[in-house]
Order: C-alpha cells, then structure tokens, then sequence
C-alpha cells in the first residue's frame, strides 16, 4: 500500500487491521503514523463507485473545511474525520487516511441519549455539558454548509462526543454531499428516524435543510432523555403507526407549545422545562411550515448562552442539578416522573398481593353480616335508598324453577346468537 | 355423540326439575310471552345448529339476529302493558327488587328505549361497516346476555345461597336435623 499525502512524494505504508469494518470499507492503523488511520474500500465496490469515491477524497483532501476554533489547551481533538491523504494499492485507489479520533476520550452520542449508559461509560451528563455538545455539533455544522457541504445521514450513531472537552466528532465523511462551484458529490445514505418529512421516498433535494432537521432531532434527544420528538400517545381512538419514520411523514409532533389535538407527549418527557427560544427553534423545525426550519447558525445562536458558564443562563436547583435558568429543573421533573411510575407500580403490586385475602374477609363478613363500611353494610342489608330487594315471599323450589327456566332462556339466546 | 347426548340430558333434567318445581297459580301473560319468545329463539337455533346441520341462514338473516332478540323484547316491553299485562321488565330485571308501579314503568321505557337503540345500531354497524366490525357488535350483543345473568347471580343467587346457608347453620346451632 501506498499513501499519498496531500503535500510531498508518496510513502510506502503498511496497514494494520483495527477489526472495524463498516458498509462500504474496513479502518486500518498505519504501522508508524498514530495520529491517523485509513480506511480501504471493500473490494465488492463496483468500479464506477470506487471512481466516485476516487474523486470525492482527492477533492475533499485539497478542500478542507474551516472548522470551529477549540482553544489552544486543548490537544488532539478530531471535528472531522475528514481525508487527509489517498490510500493506493498498485497505482490504483483504495481508500483515503484521515486523522485518527481517540476512541478512550470520545463515546458514541448515542449512549448519551440514555443517563445510565453514558455514566457506564465513564460520563456523568448534565444539562450544562448537554447543551454544550448540541452548541458544539451545531456550529460544525455551521462551518459545514458555510462551504456548501452537508452530512445528510446525520445521527448520533455517526457521532463521537469528547467527553471532557464536549467537542464532536463527525464520523463517514466521504458520505457527505458536496455542492462546491468545481465538484458536486450525492449522499445516498439516509437513516429514516433522522429523516426530514419531505424527504421520505424522495431523495434529498436540500442536504441544508435535512441537517438542519437532524440537527433538531439530535437537540431534542440528547435534552429529553432520548425521547424522539415524533415519539408520543395518540390523543384520540385512531390508530397512529408505531414506527418513527411514519410517524414523521404524518408530523405526529407532540412536544409544541401549541398541544396537538392527534397526539399527546410520552409521560416521562420534560420539553415543558426548556426555554422557550429553544421550544421555538423545535416547533420550526418539527411543526408546518417546514420553510421555516431554523439553521446549524440558528441553532448556534440560540444554545451559545446556555453553554457559556458565564453567561448565567443556566442555574442549580436546590438537589444540585445543573437547569435552565428561570425554569423548572428537568433533572428533579423526570425524577419525580419515574418515582411516581415506580410507587404505582408497588401499590398495584401490593393492593394485587393482598386481593385474596380481602376477597375472603369480604365472604366472611358477607356471611356474619358485619360490615363495618357504611356503603357496604348498606349493601349487605340490601338498603339502597329506594332500591331495596323484597323479601323471597316464594319457597326456595319455585324460585329454583324461575331461575332454570331464566338460565335457560339466556343459554337460547346465547346459542342463537351465535 | 356423547357430548350431544350429555348436553341434552343436563338441559332435560334442568326442564324437568323447573318444571316440577314450577310456582302454581296464575302467570303474567308477559312471562308466557317472554317464554313463547325463547321457545321460537330455540327451536330456530334447534333446527339450524342441529337438527339441519347442512342447511345455511341467509347472510342477511345472520346480520339481522341480535336485532331480532333486542326488537322483539323491546315489542314485548312495550305492547305488554298496552295490553294491560304487567310490567314485563319487572321479570327481565327481577321481581325481587321494590319498586313502586310509576318505577317499574319509567324502568320499563328505560329498557325498551335501550333494546330498540341497541337493535337499530347493529343493523347500523352491519350495513355500514365491516365484517370485522359487525362480529365485534355482535359478541358485545353476547355481552349483553351475560350481564343479565350476572345481575341475576348478584343480586339473587348470592343473597339466596347466604340466606340459606344462615338457615341451615341456624338449623344445626338449634339441634334440629
């Protein structure tokens, strides 16, 4: 193998197997250069696309975006995996190496979507450094479409969160969609749960747009305990479908300051303590119109004071957790959602345990007559108000005759009906 | 064959102690009425359950049936006493609760009201909607059936079996046999 940097003469370069392979291509180390890896295309891709491929990396590697600045103490942190130089086997191309993301100081955003997860893998989120990693993600993607270029698969599954510096990282940048005036490459690759509405069937006409939808959808994720924003109850007795792709084509949208009359909020969402410039930057981007989904800048604008320490938008509640300012802590609301699910959960349990034995106190009281509550004694003396059951004045014989003749008829009934 | 035969003996015996033990003395016409109803009802389901087993309802006929039953109570509540029988919702809801002549006839509109809404909203649902939603219908019509029992076994059947374990245990208590 051969590796042609994006400056000097090309080098001899042996790869080591990392045992991560994706859909297109396998990652490999490169024997003396650790602060990079490669990946090399599968030799199932068809000629025509390893052409495409070809051009799209020789491109991207003498076009770099300008990415968010990260300040100077911080050392070795990776925004994109983008290519830096063209792997070669035989003169032929066969993959591209980038820079290399250090996979003990990153996790993957997804485990964020879930506290627990994350806590296990050595991050303790609060709603600070949450919305420090959205403002993050949002301005690479602003730095993205400022040189036409958009990720258009965007998902937290493609995204690697630095889990002191809250930076991120965009993983399968050769998937991106490219509209410079010298060169234009497609996305194909779309994930339907991260997929804007209009896009569903289509292909993705405005790649700006669809990030933008992404965008939100990841916000509202990663604010809400891994809520989708399309996740919610059906208000009414239609039937809604369960998967988040239909649902968003019907903009099934629960969480806007103006209640849906079709769907109502999953219970254990807290949308109602996020500040209202945010809500609005969700309602734009999940409610009609779609025109006006707000942009990665947008975004930046909006989540920049919430980030910012200093800034004081951001307050402690008196348990400790970090919340919007001026709004209730979500961290106590979704605490006393699962408590109280929890505690329904024990008295169904218990008032379950105790169903038989109630049953037979019940019986027994029935039998001697001695009820103690005034409903039910009344109903064991049989004294309704005006409803009162007459005495039997008929022997017990005749009333046994009635009853079978009752019971019989019902039985007719029943069997002719069916 | 057996099952048929089982079946068959379990309902004769039951006729045949209800009709030993039947109360003597004069019947409300709305009882004969109520019984003719069910003699019709059974000989139908006789005939097409098992003594035809080959021979088919018409579709129309099978999507008419609970409209038949709840239209032809209903008739009887309501021509009943037009015809100076007595109230006849007083032996589908039960004679052993006290209520005075104006109470049985509110209750027994109530009812006739209630079964011709029921009857008018199965032949609703078979002609407008679909096969699926009609069975539905029908099972709660079903429902409806098993209520009426479990009325009875509530407030008749429960309250006769305490009294009469209460005499019996007074019975022994006492020494007598």
């Amino acid at each position: 193998m051969q590796i042609r940097w994006r400056t000097g003469p090309p080098q001899a370069a042996r790869l080591l197997p990392l045992g991560k392979a994706g859909g297109s291509g396998e990652v490999y180390a490169i024997e003396g250069q650790p602060g990079f890896v490669a990946k090399v295309y599968h030799a199932a891709v068809r000629d025509a696309q390893r052409a495409d491929y070809a051009n799209k990396i020789r491109w991207m590697i003498h076009h770099p975006p300008r990415l968010p600045p990260i300040p100077a103490d911080y050392h070795g942190i990776v925004q994109l995996a983008w290519p830096v130089g063209v792997v070669t086997q035989d003169s032929a191309f066969a993959g591209f190496a980038m820079d290399k993301i250090d996979f003990e100081r990153t996790l993957e955003l997804d485990y964020l979507l879930t506290r627990r997860q994350a806590a296990a893998e050595g991050f303790e989120a609060d709603f600070g450094k949450l919305v420090a990693i959205c403002c993050n993600l949002a301005a690479l993607l602003d730095c993205l479409h400022a040189r036409r270029i958009a990720v258009v698969d965007l998902k937290p599954m493609n995204l690697k969160v630095y889990k002191t510096e809250l930076y991120v990282s965009i993983l399968d940048c050769d998937g991106f969609r490219i509209d410079a005036d010298d060169y234009v490459a497609e996305a194909t690759q779309v994930t339907p749960e991260y997929l804007a509405p209009e896009f569903h069937g289509k292909a993705v006409a405005q790649p700006q747009a669809q990030d933008s939808f992404a965008l939100a959808t990841i916000v509202f994720r990663l604010l809400n305990y891994g809520i989708h924003p399309y996740a919610g109850i059906a208000a009414g007795r239609q039937d809604q479908p369960t998967e988040l792709a239909a649902r968003i084509q019907q903009g099934l949208y629960p969480y806007a300051r103006t209640p849906s009359p079709h769907v109502r909020p999953a219970p254990a969402s807290v949308h109602e303590c996020f500040p209202d410039e945010i809500r609005a930057l969700f309602d734009r981007a999940f409610g009609a119109p779609r025109a006006a989904r707000a942009s990665a800048a947008e975004w930046v604008a909006a989540l920049r004071p919430f980030a910012d320490p200093g800034a004081g938008r951001m307050a402690r509640c008196a348990h400790g957790h970090l919340h919007f300012a001026g709004m209730a802590c979500a961290s106590c609301r979704r605490a006393a959602i699962l408590l109280g699910h929890v505690e329904r959960q024990q008295r169904h349990a218990a008032r379950r345990r105790a169903t038989p034995a109630r049953a037979l106190t019940y019986m027994r009281k029935s039998l001697r007559g001695t009820h103690t509550s005034p409903f039910q004694a009344a109903l064991a003396q049989a004294q309704l108000g005006t409803v009162q059951l007459a005495p039997v004045a008929a022997s017990l014989r005749h009333v046994a005759s009635i009853e079978i003749l009752w019971s019989i008829g019902l039985l007719i009934t029943y069997w002719w009906l069916r | 064959m057996m099952r048929t035969a089982a079946i068959v003996a379990v309902l004769g015996g039951a006729l045949a102690v209800a009709w030993l033990w039947r109360p003597h003395g004069s019947r409300s016409p709305a009882v004969r009425a109520l019984l003719a109803l069910y003699g019709v009802l059974g000989a139908w389901a006789l005939w097409f359950g098992v003594l035809a087993p080959g021979a088919r309802e018409p579709e129309l006929v099978q999507l008419c049936k609970p409209t038949v039953v709840y239209w032809a109570l209903a008739t009887l509540l309501v021509v009943g006493p037009l015809r100076g029988w007595d109230y006849p919702a007083k032996w589908v809801v039960g004679t052993y609760f006290t209520f005075s002549a104006r109470e049985w006839r509110y209750i027994n509109v109530a009812l006739a009201a209630f079964l011709l809404a029921l009857g008018g909203l199965n032949l609703y649902v078979a002609f407008t909607g679909s096969r699926d939603e009609w069975e539905g219908y029908k099972w709660s019509c079903m429902a409806n059936v098993a209520a009426i029992l479990l009325l009875r076994v509530t407030f008749l059947w429960i309250d006769s079996a305490v009294r009469l374990a209460r005499y019996l245990y007074g019975r022994v208590r006492a020494g007598q046999p």
